[in-house]
């Protein structure tokens, strides 16, 4: 799960950089796409599906603050399923411990400057 | 776990970059070109033997994508359909995103709006493939170099890579 991990990291910081930058539509299909993946790693279903494309739909046609403030209502509980999905990642961190890469035995020192 | 070819790793690993760090159907574009490579790498039956088996959590999902990839609503199916929306709109997406001086036309960006939106953005069953297939390939314990993520300098974003260490350093260190 460690490149999964990456690419979640990766998308909710331009998330949160097109939110800063008021660039909403952009925002949303990137926590979209955060939350896509974070239903597969918690194995949630979700009911509202259909709902929430339409919605997103409406948006990126016609851009309004009625269908935008209805999608935040959705987005503040989809919130929870992308922290679990997080914790579930951090706890498989812990248990493999930094899954096993670091660790081998004929290792001398980490090559890259990061 | 199934290891890759170094070569299909870098091409993968090019291919989930773009993914991660585009938007509006773009990104689509290349989770789909992923999926179709894994796909001709693992083998379909392999795949799908593969995604029989599995018993994580999202193992209800997985199974059943088994279950239903040849049928008339299976995965199969549902990607063949999604690759013809996608090609409409990775052809507006790419005229927008030219990095020539040419000036872009306002009837461009409707257009890539007006096709961007007959796309579903919630989709768990392609994606859930799409996990699937970097978990189960040697994929799962590697990063993306950074410099896979420059298409965003280019475009005139916020590089990821962070701060310059080396710059920080220097700050810090005292002028002697």
């Amino acid at each position: 799960m460690k490149l999964v991990n990456e690419i979640l990291n990766k998308r909710l910081e331009l998330y949160n950089e097109f939110e800063l930058t008021h660039d909403y539509i952009k925002a949303i299909w990137h926590f979209y796409s955060v939350y896509n993946m974070c239903l597969v790693i918690t194995g949630i279903e979700d009911k509202h599906t259909n709902k929430k494309n339409m919605l997103i739909r409406n948006l990126i046609g016609n851009f309004n603050s009625y269908s935008y403030s209805k999608l935040q209502s959705y987005m503040q509980k989809d919130y929870a399923v992308i922290n679990s999905a997080l914790q579930i990642l951090s706890e498989l961190k812990e248990e493999s411990d930094f899954y096993g890469d670091y660790d081998l035995p004929d290792m001398i020192a980490i090559s890259e400057y990061d | 776990m199934i290891s890759l070819n170094p070569t299909i790793t870098q091409i993968a690993q090019r291919k989930i970059a773009f993914f991660a760090s585009s938007h509006l159907s773009n990104d689509l574009y290349f989770l789909k070109e992923f999926i179709d490579l894994m796909i001709n790498v693992v083998g379909e039956e392999e795949l799908i033997a593969l995604l029989k088996k599995d018993d994580g959590t999202n193992s209800k999902r997985n199974n059943e994508i088994a279950k239903n990839w040849n049928k008339p609503n299976g995965i199969k199916k549902t990607l063949k359909k999604f690759d013809k929306l996608i090609e409409q709109t990775k052809s507006v997406y790419d005229l927008i995103e030219d990095k020539s001086l040419k000036k872009k036309e306002k009837s461009d960006y409707s257009k890539l709006t007006s096709k961007a939106k007959k796309i579903s953005v919630i989709k768990p069953d392609i994606y859930s493939l799409f996990v699937f297939l970097v978990n189960c390939t040697s994929l799962n314990r590697m990063t993306i170099p950074q410099e896979y993520y420059k298409i965003l300098e280019h475009r005139g974003n916020k590089p990821i890579q962070g701060f310059d260490k080396k710059r920080v350093i220097s700050s810090e260190t005292p002028n002697i």
